[in-house]
């Protein structure tokens, strides 16, 4: 766009404020990403954030990393800043040059209008005086000069108030061309002290790397402990409704300790458990299983402390939930299952209490800890079923004695119910 | 329980994300600072932006791969567990 005539063409205020506003938000939300990164790993590092013990050394890089990447948002906000106010200025100096340069072509205009009259009256003027001197007796002749040098002064007149008012536009450039350079001064120079202070120099920048490595190197242990917290909750997982086969158990097994457990509570049990040469030696795998299902149980009220370390995790959640549910149903049976069953109606109620349990989802073999309380119960559930009480959930045919002589500890039977879930 | 893993995933996320932006305005500061050069309209301001994003060109690539290697590590830990609690999860289901 041509700014003549405020000038001979040329921009007074070039620049794209839209563009340079833009641009100040991204820097000031590169500032915020900056300052929000920062605090985040300050909270890795964060003393009431316990990681493994080979994780206590990133709590301190972290924090290092954080300052030194936030020192970089001094930097990146007073750019934004700068920007911004300095868009606001330039778009008000456009603003203004803008408002001259209307006034500018409308003083030309004006201008080129009146010249056009000018040559006009003028011409008429010329006409006038000739008509005169030709014939100075003529009626009318003096006073048609006298009109038409009136008419001539008038438009003149017109010419020097529009030559005023273009003169005064083009006035009001260097005034707007100093205000947005006083504003572009003063965006130079916040961002030139930022910049010269904030002791960011490549030698920094190259200390902020070799940081940022090493915190890295720790998160990805803290990755691995993560997995191998996931892959405890697996393992025992694989033990509970029904007891997977135990190369599945041992494969998981594996990868958990592989993955290095950070929970070392459950992590000892898993460990001893996969390894006991007791499991090794048993004489099939539902042996072994068994035995794996007895551990578990054993261990089943670190579970959920197990699945609070992990948060927000559905798997925690779901697990302790089950968890409780079980071990309660549990309490529950071990406390009336003995005086129940001493009568037909409390086998009955035994059998819904074992139904309820089985149907939690958590367990599907029953803990040999229960055995010498349950054994007998198949009676109990037949003479609750021959004197007419219907057993909900789990019946008759739903129970099986999968091996009435298998327990390799105690010899007596195992009861198997089906999984409800 | 000690020395528990005791995180919050979706807070090592979210600081991820920012590093990953961060990293990125990194990665084009110089194209951004030379667009927003072209706009002011100042040529002492437009090279105070210029210098302003290659004043730390020689660290530039070291940095950039370290933040990056940081960001990623951050987004993968949650994004690790995240599927493995979710195949958790619908085990358990």
């Amino acid at each position: 766009m041509s700014w003549y005539p405020l000038t001979s063409g040329d921009n007074p205020v070039p620049g794209d404020p839209v563009v340079v506003a833009q641009a100040g938000r991204d820097y000031a939300e590169v500032a915020a990403r900056i300052r929000a990164a920062a605090q985040r790993l300050r909270g890795i590092g964060a003393p009431s954030v316990t990681m493994s013990q080979a994780t206590d050394a990133v709590k301190v890089q972290a924090v290092k990393v954080a300052g030194d990447v936030e020192r970089a948002h001094e930097r990146y906000a007073s750019a934004g800043s700068a920007l911004g106010q300095y868009a606001d200025r330039l778009s008000d100096a456009q603003s203004r040059a803008s408002d001259a340069l209307t006034e500018a072509r409308s003083a030309a205009g004006a201008l080129d209008d009146l010249a056009v009259e000018r040559r006009y009256r003028h011409a008429k003027l010329d006409e006038a005086r000739r008509a005169a001197s030709a014939d100075a007796a003529a009626p009318g002749a003096a006073a048609d000069v006298a009109a038409w040098q009136r008419l001539l002064r008038a438009t003149d007149a017109e010419i020097t108030v529009a030559e005023t008012r273009l003169q005064r536009a083009r006035d009001r450039v260097p005034g707007i061309q100093s205000e947005a350079r006083r504003a572009a001064d003063t965006a130079r120079e916040r961002i030139a002290d930022a910049v010269e202070n904030d002791g960011l120099n490549p030698t920094f920048w190259e200390k902020v790397g070799q940081v940022a490595l090493q915190v890295t190197k720790v998160l990805a242990q803290v990755s691995e402990s993560v997995a191998g917290i996931a892959g405890t909750l697996s393992l025992v997982l694989a033990f509970i409704p029904f007891l997977q086969p135990l190369a599945a158990v041992r494969a998981v097994g594996t990868a958990v300790l592989e993955a290095r457990s950070v929970a070392p509570e459950a992590g000892v049990t898993v460990r001893s458990l996969l390894r006991s040469p007791t499991l090794t030696k048993l004489p099939n795998t539902r042996a072994a299983s068994m035995q794996a299902s007895r551990w578990v149980t054993q261990e089943a009220p670190l579970l959920p402390r197990v699945a609070a370390q992990i948060r927000p995790s559905t798997t925690a959640q779901l697990l302790a939930e089950r968890v409780g549910r079980r071990t309660a149903l549990y309490d529950q049976l071990l406390r009336d299952l003995p005086p129940a069953l001493a009568s037909t109606s409390g086998r009955a109620q035994a059998a819904i209490g074992l139904s309820r349990l089985a149907s939690s989802g958590v367990v599907g073999g029953v803990g040999y800890e229960s055995l010498d309380t349950l054994f007998g119960v198949r009676a109990s559930l037949e003479g609750a079923a021959g004197a007419g009480y219907t057993l909900p959930s789990v019946g008759l045919s739903d129970l099986s004695w999968v091996d009435d002589s298998f327990d390799p500890i105690r010899s007596q039977a195992v009861l198997h119910l089906p999984s409800g879930s | 329980m000690t020395d528990g893993l005791k995180l919050d995933t979706a807070e090592v996320q979210r600081a991820g994300e920012d590093l990953h932006v961060v990293c990125q305005e990194f990665a084009d500061a110089v194209a951004h600072s030379d667009a927003a050069a072209d706009a002011v309209g100042d040529p002492v301001l437009a090279d105070t932006l210029r210098s302003f994003a290659r004043s730390w060109d020689d660290a530039r690539e070291t940095t950039l791969g370290s933040l990056g290697a940081l960001a990623d590590a951050c987004s993968a830990i949650s994004s690790t567990f995240a599927e493995i609690d979710a195949e958790l999860a619908t085990a358990l289901d």
